[in-house]
């Protein structure tokens, strides 16, 4: 069955068994049967505690995952199944069709590189810009993210960690994805600078009217700017919905305690 | 800057020791150089003339004066062995030891570092498990036992390459063919070098990748779709380079104090034998020369070194920015 023409990205059955090494070969099934999609536009927040898995579906989508991890399920983005493409042909829809923003940008830029490389390879390789172009381009996707075009020299190691989780998203908006995926992307920030983050990841996203998927452990900060909340636990997807239904009137025990967890923790029991 | 100037100061420091250690471990060995060089019949008296001759005869004070003078203006003076001077003796001889070293370093390196990332690329394989058990052998066998087996099975026994020398006796008539000449006598001792060094490169780079290939930024720029290639030597390889530059160029001096043993095995007509040949029969200006001059080459690759890095690390070059 095609997928869905509003759908930014769907994933049908989706289950990813992890295989260790030695002679006991042991497997540990990390997704069961996962069957969610994000709408073009929608911001979807897929929440858990560590460990649950989503870590897991995420990576699963642009087919990450260490190898010989066995992941069975259908993935389908920008019209076409990504789960059916060969390696090559998935390596050439990697980030034009799905990008990361990755959890804590701070070692996710290679060393050696500067921002301006960063971005301009993903062009050269995507885009098949000219050389002028791609820089002319990079500048303004760093100034999108709030950052000056002189930003483009600089190594990772002279960015903040704010500063590089804005690299970081300019880097993954430079090929207009249809999809973007952000791993608790805010992880390692102090709170002001989350929330700006956050906000500018999700109004860019919308605006560019791509799906965005937020992996977040923290639940009540994902249903302040999704659409709709996932809830997962030990591999599965306990609880779908809008956000505001999820939070008010969650339909399972494990969601509810959750939520009441973080309220206490929070000390806003009972509000 | 300023630290690289402190490493400039510490390495000229250390050029003066070895300069000091050279002259005085010389003396301090047992035996001497006339004794070397003169017939046991002679008379003391042709013996005194020897020792003026040499300057052997003034004080150890005197001799250490010009010792450093001759040394800091690179005019070395005449072998006691031959009687010519130092740096023709080792200019005739330079050549070949540049000939087989240079490019066994570069083999063994560019091999090692080949089946380095091959390794680490392919963990758990057959591939992994090959670099590894030929590296551990490769680094594990001392240089004399490979280099005289391989004289022993490809020279004697199945006679394919000359057993000693660069050159045959008579030569080859003609450029082309002594130069193919020179080459089959090189062979042997450029393929045991290769096979003796490529391993610990292989090793240490397979060990450095596997760890550059589990981080982050490579990962990311898997997810960012770039060729293979471009992960692996653009991202994952260049990471690495700063050490693996640092490496080749600390290598370099240890390479060349390697060909002494090479050289002597093969009987090539190189400065590592000449080397040798001059501790052993006491000759001051030649091994001081020799020294001398290896001290500087490992001063030198050093302080490259150092420069090297800078240049290939961001992170070191744009230090003082912070």
């Amino acid at each position: 069955m095609p997928m869905n023409e509003k759908s930014a990205i769907e994933i049908r059955s989706l289950s990813v068994t992890y295989r260790g090494g030695g002679a006991e070969a042991r497997e540990t099934r990390a997704v069961r049967d996962c069957s969610f999609s994000v709408g073009k536009g929608d911001v979807v927040g897929l929440a858990g505690e560590s460990g649950c898995g989503k870590t897991s579906v995420l990576m699963a989508i642009p087919r990450l995952l260490p190898a010989g991890t066995l992941v069975s399920g259908q993935i389908f983005c920008g019209g076409e199944e990504l789960t059916a493409l060969g390696e090559e042909e998935l390596n050439t829809r990697r980030w034009r069709r799905v990008a990361l923003v990755p959890q804590g940008a701070m070692n996710s830029f290679t060393p050696h590189l500067s921002i301006e490389r960063h971005i301009t390879e993903v062009l050269e390789r995507h885009m098949n810009m000219p050389g002028r172009e791609r820089r002319e381009y990079a500048a303004e996707l760093l100034r999108t993210v709030g950052l000056e075009s002189t930003f483009l020299t600089r190594y990772p190691h002279e960015l903040s960690g704010g500063q590089k989780q804005r690299a970081a998203l300019a880097a993954a908006l430079a090929c207009k994805p249809d999809f973007l995926l952000a791993d608790e992307p805010t992880t390692a920030l102090d709170v002001i600078t989350q929330k700006e983050v956050l906000d500018m990841i999700v109004s860019l996203a919308r605006g560019r009217g791509m799906g965005l998927l937020l992996v977040t452990h923290d639940l009540p900060l994902a249903a302040g700017i999704c659409d709709a909340l996932i809830v997962m636990k030990d591999g599965e997807i306990l609880e779908s919905g809008p956000s505001r239904d999820v939070i008010n009137s969650p339909k399972n025990e494990y969601t509810r305690r959750l939520i009441q967890a973080i309220r206490v923790m929070d000390g806003g029991e009972g509000q | 800057m300023n630290a690289f100037l402190k490493r400039v100061g510490g390495s000229i420091a250390v050029l003066a020791v070895v300069l000091a250690l050279n002259f005085f471990i010389f003396r301090i060995m047992p035996g001497d150089p006339l004794t070397g060089i003169m017939d046991p019949r002679f008379s003391p008296e042709a013996k005194q003339q020897l020792a003026e001759q040499w300057g052997l005869d003034k004080p150890m004070a005197e001799q250490f004066v010009v010792y450093i003078k001759e040394m800091l203006s690179f005019r070395f003076g005449l072998s006691m062995m031959t009687g010519q001077p130092v740096w023709d003796e080792l200019r005739s001889r330079a050549a070949n030891t540049a000939a087989l070293l240079f490019p066994a370093l570069l083999l063994s390196a560019a091999l090692g570092i080949w089946l380095g990332v091959k390794a680490a690329l392919n963990r758990g394989s057959k591939t992994e498990r090959l670099v590894l058990t030929s590296g551990a052998v490769s680094f594990s066998f001392p240089s004399f036992f490979v280099q005289l087996l391989l004289l022993l099975c490809f020279a004697y026994l199945w006679p394919l390459f000359p057993l000693r020398g660069t050159s045959s006796v008579p030569p080859p008539a003609g450029g082309v063919k002594a130069f193919f000449d020179y080459l089959w006598h090189l062979t042997l001792p450029l393929f045991s070098l290769v096979f003796l060094s490529f391993g610990g490169w292989a090793l240490y780079v397979r060990n450095m990748m596997v760890k550059a290939l589990g981080e982050d930024y490579v990962l990311m720029a898997r997810a960012r779709g770039l060729s293979h290639r471009r992960v692996v030597w653009n991202h994952a390889f260049r990471s690495i380079l700063p050490p693996v530059l640092t490496l080749l160029l600390l290598a370099l001096p240890g390479v060349v104090s390697g060909a002494v043993i090479t050289e002597t095995v093969f009987s090539l007509h190189g400065a590592g034998r000449f080397l040798l040949e001059a501790i052993n029969s006491h000759d001051y200006p030649s091994a001081g020369a020799a020294f001398f001059l290896l001290a500087l080459l490992t001063v030198g690759c050093n302080l490259l070194a150092d420069l090297l890095y800078v240049l290939v690390d961001p992170r070191v070059r744009r230090e003082g920015a912070h």
